[in-house]
């Protein structure tokens, strides 16, 4: 069984949003509605700043809060990894956009939340998510994680990495670099 | 059907609004209201817990008169059933049109997740809602019925399981500090208690009144009795919250604290909530005095709880969460409710009114003791 992750390299990534289109392309979604997001963080003081962005979306917790709460096992957990959305079995309370800590949720116009899919139904076919594929600086890699020979397996075992909000014990499989400084 | 009277103009006035409001939902979906994708819950389930639990508070408050044999409560036991039967079908009607897929709940029975709060609500206010029909229905064919003795007894389990359990659908967000935590299955069984006990001192007052009577006064002073010491307990419950809010390590309980007592919802807080929601009722309430003086610290409790749930509802969501550390990009999330959700709100309000007022009207409520207009109350207040 696949053990798919993500593991992000915030330090390259330039800002483009090329990540951010590219999904909204392969999702056929609203300018408005989009599965990942950029967030900017200023490290140091002035005149001695740097600029840091990190790229946010699903983090298909291993521990997901919002499948938890759904009251319907709308969203549920894939034994891939994935936590994933049946629209038919989704009554719209919003429970789980409350409840995820990432605020990775957004309702769309049937009233129903969408998310990061990573990509379900592409990447069984051996095929990258395009977040990942059209990123000009490799910022992110997926893979599979069971399998020691993908490139995330492999980068895994060459860097540190860290969690957005690890203390909130929800256990992303979304992995980021970590830096010194 | 009750025959059309004067004052239904304005309850359907209200539920006209509310069908407009429907409709402009059903039309636009989630574009209809105020909420987005940082503030989820607006003013449509704040709205919903106020009603429903409304209605748990009524059914206790009723209940109290079942099982405490205090003559002016008793007089509460029918009038209550349907009372609490009319604010809970107005609540399920504003939750429906809430939800983005009301028919898909379907999949509560074929799906259902144990670990969710909202299931255990739809099976508790379910199993509610089925209990007030029977109990409707003895009380209509045989008031001595040991059958409504016990029907009554299992209600009394449920409905405390309801609405703690509606506390619980907030207090278990742990994402969300302002709402963790088991102050609020505790705080809201209180205040449904001071609203429904607020509701039914209304509904008795307003309903001796369109008969040209006067209320009972000892059933008014039972109620307001029950409301002074809950509108007391919950002024401390406030207190308490409020300090330990303020006082708290979590930057995000501090900040949602303070964004109640001194930031985007002081307003409401300090003069809906606080100010007339408690301080004036309460004052109205300690002083003896006929069933008006109840009547209007009803009123106003109904009006500062219903902010209560909205605030509550709010401060909650307003604090922005911390994905990445060290960034944050807003102060507070803003959100105000549209035309619609007010419309909403409204017509469930003239909903449940107009349900009370046609349950009156078909049933047997047994009406309480009245006493004609100009006579004096306070002989009665002692009971
Ligand atoms: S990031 Fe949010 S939506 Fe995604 S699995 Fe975790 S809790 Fe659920
Ligand atoms: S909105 Fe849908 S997916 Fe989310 S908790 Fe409710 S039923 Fe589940």
């Amino acid at each position: 069984m696949a053990h798919y992750a993500m593991l992000i390299d915030a330090a390259r990534c330039t800002g483009c949003a090329a990540c951010r289109v590219a999904c909204q392309l392969q999702w056929q979604l609203p300018p408005e509605v989009f599965f990942n997001r950029l967030e900017f963080r200023e490290h140091g003081q002035y005149p001695d700043v740097r600029q840091e962005i990190v790229p946010v979306q699903c983090m298909h917790c291993d521990n997901p809060p919002c499948a938890t709460v759904c009251p319907t096992k709308a969203t549920y957990k894939r034994a891939d990894g994935l936590v994933l959305i049946d629209h038919d079995k989704c009554i719209g309370c919003k429970y789980c956009v409350v409840a995820c800590p990432y605020d990775v949720r957004q309702v769309n116009d049937r009233g129903i939340p969408e998310k990061c899919r990573f990509c379900a139904g592409f990447i069984e076919k051996g095929e990258q998510p395009p977040c990942a594929s059209t990123c000009m600086n490799d910022v992110r890699v997926f893979g599979d994680l069971d399998d020691p020979n993908s490139a995330i397996s492999k980068k895994m075992k060459t860097v540190q990495v860290y969690q957005l909000a690890a203390e909130k014990g929800t256990k992303p499989r979304v992995f980021y670099v970590k830096r010194g400084g | 059907m009750p025959k059309f009277e004067r004052w239904m103009a304005l309850p359907g006035l209200l539920v006209l609004a509310g069908l407009a409001g429907a409709g402009y939902k059903l039309v636009y979906g989630e574009h209809a209201l105020g909420t987005t994708a940082a503030v989820p819950w607006g003013s449509l389930i704040a709205g919903y817990v106020f009603f429903a639990a409304a209605a748990t508070g009524v059914g206790l408050v009723g209940a109290a008169g079942h099982y405490s044999g205090r003559p002016a409560l008793a007089a509460l036991e029918r009038p209550s059933l349907f009372l609490a039967l009319s604010l809970l079908l107005a609540g399920f009607g504003l939750i429906g049109i809430e939800l983005g897929n009301p028919l898909h709940m379907i999949y509560i029975v074929f799906s259902p997740n144990l670990h969710s709060g909202i299931w255990w609500m739809g099976l508790l206010y379910s199993i509610y809602m089925a209990l007030l029909v029977v109990e409707c229905y003895f009380s209509q064919t045989d008031p001595a019925n040991k059958n409504l003795k016990f029907v009554s007894a299992l209600a009394v389990v449920n409905k405390v399981a309801a609405v703690c359990n509606l506390g619980a659908i907030f207090a278990l967000v742990a994402t969300r500090p302002f709402w963790h935590g088991f102050y609020f299955p505790l705080y809201i069984l209180l205040t449904a208690i001071l609203s429904g006990a607020a509701a039914l001192a209304a509904v008795m007052w307003l309903s001796a009144r369109r008969r040209g009577r006067e209320a009972d006064g000892g059933v008014m002073a039972a109620l307001g009795r029950i409301m002074l010491a809950a509108a007391a307990v919950t002024l401390l419950a406030n207190a308490g919250k409020v300090f330990h809010g303020l006082a708290s390590g979590d930057p995000a309980l501090r900040e949602a604290t303070a964004a109640l007592v001194n930031g985007p919802l002081a307003l409401r807080f300090w003069v809906l909530e606080i100010g007339l929601g408690l301080l004036v009722p309460l004052a109205l309430l300690v002083k003896p005095g006929g069933g008006e003086r109840v009547f209007r610290a009803a009123v106003m409790v109904l009006i500062g709880v219903f902010f209560m749930r909205l605030d509550f509802v709010m401060a909650g969501q307003m604090v922005p969460q911390v994905v990445v550390a060290g960034v944050q990009h807003t102060l507070m999330h803003a959100y105000a409710p549209t035309w619609t959700e007010w419309a909403l709100i409204g017509g469930a309000a003239g909903a449940a009114t107009l349900l009370f007022a046609f349950s009156e009207a078909r049933f047997d409520l047994g009406a309480g003791k009245t006493v004609a207009r100009g006579q004096s109350l306070r002989a009665d207040a002692s009971a």
